[in-house]
C-alpha cells in the first residue's frame, strides 16, 4: 500500500479515536453517532445568542438623510452597470485558487486517495468505499455514517445538522452517479477524476462534520 | 403574514416605480434590522448610520434588481454587509481597530433587564471580523449557513467555521468576564452536559 496512503490512514484513525473518545462513545455503531453529532452541533445554538434583539433602533432619524440623496430618476439598472472583464477574470481565478487549495490541503491532511486501477467500481454505494482501499472498518463506517446522515429526517434535525445533511445528500448523489457512469465505462479516466474529487469531497464533509464534534466536546469540557 | 408580504411586495413595486412615499414605508419596516447588523458588523454607531443609509439609497437606485427570489430583508442585509465591508476596507488600519475594548464599552447595546445579554452583546463585538460577521448573521439574525455564506461571498463551509470559531472564542471569552460559567450559556455547551 502506498506509504502516504497508510499515513492517511493513520491520522484518521487517530483522530476517530480522539472522535470516540470525545463523544464518550464508540465509533462502530456508526448509524447511532450521526444524531449524536447532530444533537451535540445544535447544543451550541446557546440560545443566547437568538435572544438578542434583531432590531435595534439608531439614535437618530436618518430617513430625511436619505431623502435628501434619492430621486425618483436616480437609478441603475442592469443594463448600465459595468463589468469589467478584469474584474471578472480576477474572480474566476480566485474561485479557481480555492478550491483547489481547499482540495489540495485536504488531501494532504488525509494522505492521497486513489482509485486503483485494478478495482472496479460498480453502482453499489459501497462500492466507492471499497475502491480507495480503506481499511474495511473504516469504508463501513463511512458508509454506514452516510446512510445515518441520509435516513435521518430532516425535521428532526436543528438547521446546522439540516445543512450539513443537504450537503452531504448533494455530494452523495453526485458520487452515486458517477460510479454508475463508471459501472458502463470503467476505463474513462475523467470519470475516475470526477469520481475521486467527489468521494473527497465526501469525505471532507465527514471530516467537518468530526470536527465540529469535536469543537462543541471541547467546549463541554471548559 | 402573507398580507404582510403582500404588503410589502405592493410597496417594492410602487417603490421601483419611483414613490418615494412607498420606499419610505419599507424604510420604517426595515430600518432597525439593517441598523441592527450594521451596528454589530461596524461596532460603531457613527458607521453604522452612514452604512444605514447608504444601504437604503442603494436599495434605492438597484430597486430594479430585486426579483423577489429571496425575502427584502434578506436583500437589503446582503446590501449592509457590502457597505459595512466596504467602509471598512477603505478606512486605514488605525481608524479601523480603535481599541477592541474601547469599542466593546463605547458601543454597548443597553439591557435593561439583563446583564448578560449586554456582556454577550459586548463580547461579540470584539470577536474578529469575520468571526463576528458569520456569528451575527447565523446566531441572531436566524440565516442558515448557506444563506449567510450567499451574503457574506464565502462558502458554506467557510462560513460554518467562522462560526465556529466565534463560538470557542466567546465560549472562552464569557466566563473569563463574569467570573463563573454559569451565566453565560456559551462556555457550558448548553444541553450536552
Amino acid at each position: 500500500m502506498d506509504h502516504r496512503m497508510t499515513d492517511g490512514i493513520s491520522r484518521l484513525q487517530g483522530r476517530a479515536g480522539d472522535l470516540a473518545r470525545r463523544l464518550r462513545c464508540d465509533l462502530s455503531p456508526a448509524t447511532d453517532l450521526w444524531p449524536r453529532i447532530a444533537a451535540r452541533i445544535e447544543s451550541d445554538a446557546s440560545p443566547r445568542p437568538g435572544r438578542l434583539p434583531r432590531v435595534i433602533e439608531a439614535g437618530r432619524d436618518l430617513w430625511p438623510g436619505i431623502r435628501a440623496r434619492i430621486e425618483p430618476g436616480d437609478r441603475l439598472d442592469g443594463t448600465n452597470r459595468e463589468v469589467t472583464p478584469r474584474g471578472t477574470g480576477l474572480a474566476a481565478a480566485a474561485g479557481v485558487v480555492a478550491v483547489t487549495t481547499l482540495t489540495l490541503v485536504f488531501a494532504m491532511r488525509l494522505g492521497d486517495v486513489r482509485l486503483p486501477g485494478e478495482v472496479t467500481a460498480s453502482a453499489d454505494s459501497s462500492a466507492g468505499a471499497a475502491t480507495v482501499a480503506l481499511p474495511t472498518w473504516m469504508a463501513d463506517t463511512f458508509a454506514r455514517f452516510g446512510e445515518a446522515v441520509a435516513g435521518t429526517p430532516a425535521a428532526e434535525l436543528g438547521d446546522t445538522a439540516r445543512s450539513i445533511q443537504r450537503d452531504f445528500l448533494m455530494v452523495r448523489a453526485e458520487r452515486l452517479q458517477i460510479e454508475q457512469a463508471l459501472a458502463a465505462s470503467v476505463g474513462d479516466m475523467n470519470l475516475r477524476a470526477q469520481w475521486r474529487h467527489v468521494y473527497l469531497a465526501e469525505l471532507r464533509l465527514i471530516d467537518e462534520t468530526e470536527k465540529l464534534a469535536n469543537a462543541y466536546g471541547t467546549r463541554t469540557e471548559i | 403574514m402573507q398580507a404582510i408580504d403582500n404588503d410589502e411586495a405592493d410597496l417594492v413595486e410602487q417603490a421601483g416605480a419611483g414613490d418615494v412615499a412607498a420606499f419610505e414605508q419599507l424604510y420604517r419596516m426595515h430600518s432597525g434590522r439593517v441598523y441592527g447588523l450594521c451596528v454589530r458588523l461596524a461596532a460603531n454607531r457613527a458607521e453604522a448610520e452612514d452604512c444605514t443609509q447608504d444601504t437604503f439609497v442603494t436599495a434605492w437606485q438597484r430597486l430594479a434588481d430585486f426579483r423577489g427570489d429571496s425575502r427584502l430583508s434578506t436583500w437589503l442585509h446582503t446590501i449592509a454587509y457590502h457597505e459595512v465591508i466596504g467602509r471598512r476596507r477603505r478606512e486605514t488600519r488605525n481608524a479601523r481597530h480603535l481599541s477592541a475594548a474601547g469599542a466593546g464599552e463605547a458601543e454597548r447595546v443597553d439591557y435593561a433587564d439583563s446583564a448578560e445579554l449586554e456582556d454577550l452583546e459586548r463580547a461579540i463585538l470584539r470577536l474578529p471580523d469575520r468571526a463576528r460577521e458569520a456569528f451575527v448573521l447565523q446566531k441572531i439574525y436566524g440565516y442558515t449557513h448557506d444563506e449567510a455564506a450567499g451574503i457574506m461571498g464565502i462558502t458554506a463551509g467557510a462560513c460554518k467555521s467562522q462560526v465556529h470559531r466565534a463560538v470557542q472564542l466567546l465560549a472562552g471569552a464569557l466566563p473569563r468576564e463574569n467570573g463563573d460559567d454559569d451565566g453565560t450559556g456559551m462556555s457550558a455547551g448548553g444541553g450536552a452536559r
